[in-house]
């Protein structure tokens, strides 16, 4: 291709793109539009970082409080069991003081 | 329209503000995509993302940008990335490319009228082609200059930089498109 004329259609080319008609948005992709934004609006991701936020500390403080109620009921049993077992241990094991005194 | 009210209803969910939103900026952003895309109907829905996107992160506008840079930059980053997804479908499916199998098909169904939709398809895709090859910032400065309602400053403002910036980035990518569109055509 001779010079000149790759050099007319390289600038022809160029031109289309300062040519290109604009698009006008119609009813129909406002419609579609309308119908996305409706079907995104129960999504999480509508939820804002704030209230993410809250949601998040609220379930971390939930789990510390579940934690909390279950040490208070349940290690009272655990440590009287344990002092029993400790009780066996010392009556089966330990000398008598008075033994050594004889 | 950019009024700190306008803004603080958009970001309470005001459905009427959202309508006033989009019918101010649905054309702007509709043809910012259409001329990155060069396709009306991938222009079509990802203006529609760019606004679902608005809607979705109102909540973390600062008034640091104007609220229209705001809404062009999104229309640019997401025209951005759908055309490397693009790109990477296009690299996937290279073998039908290859064969040009769109292309047959127009052509029986359509004959003289497909030659011509043909013709300029192709050369759509070898302008897309040329404009490939520009770095991100060149491409985004070249696009926006060519649509009509973006000065120098707004686009600079889009870019965060200086209008000189742009000027400069305008004037290489054209020389750099127009070197790459010989190489096509020479081909």
């Amino acid at each position: 291709m001779e010079e000149k004329t790759l050099n007319n259609r390289v600038v022809q080319m160029l031109n289309e793109l300062d040519t290109i008609e604009d698009i006008q948005p119609s009813a129909d992709w406002n419609h579609a539009l309308m119908n996305k934004l409706y079907a995104s609006k129960y999504s999480l991701r509508l939820v804002s970082p704030s209230v993410k936020l809250v949601i998040m500390v609220l379930f971390i403080l939930l789990i510390n409080v579940g934690y909390i109620i279950s040490t208070m009921i349940f290690s009272p049993k655990h440590d009287i069991l344990r002092n029993k077992e400790l009780q066996v241990i010392s009556k089966e094991f330990l000398i008598n003081p008075t033994s050594i005194n004889n | 329209m950019e009024d700190e009210s306008f803004i603080l209803r958009l970001k309470a969910g005001d459905k009427a503000a959202f309508n006033e939103l989009v019918a101010s900026y649905s054309k702007k952003v509709i043809n910012t995509c259409y001329r990155f895309l060069l396709d009306k109907e991938n222009a079509e829905d990802v203006s529609q993302e760019v606004f679902i996107e608005v809607f979705q992160s109102i909540h973390s506008f600062r008034a640091d940008a104007k609220l229209s840079t705001w809404i062009y930059r999104i229309a640019v980053s997401k025209s951005l990335d759908e055309i490397k997804k693009i790109n990477r479908k296009k690299r996937i499916s290279s073998f039908g490319k290859m064969l040009h199998i769109d292309d047959i098909t127009q052509w029986i169904a359509g004959g003289i009228r497909a030659d011509k939709l043909l013709h300029e398809k192709e050369k759509m895709e070898q302008i897309k082609q040329a404009l490939n090859t520009l770095p991100d910032s060149q491409r985004i400065a070249f696009t926006l200059s060519k649509i009509e309602g973006y000065t120098n400053a707004e686009i600079a403002e889009i870019m965060n930089t200086t209008t000189i910036a742009i000027e400069s980035l305008v004037y290489r990518a054209k020389k750099k498109v127009s070197e790459e569109l010989e190489i096509i055509l020479k081909k």
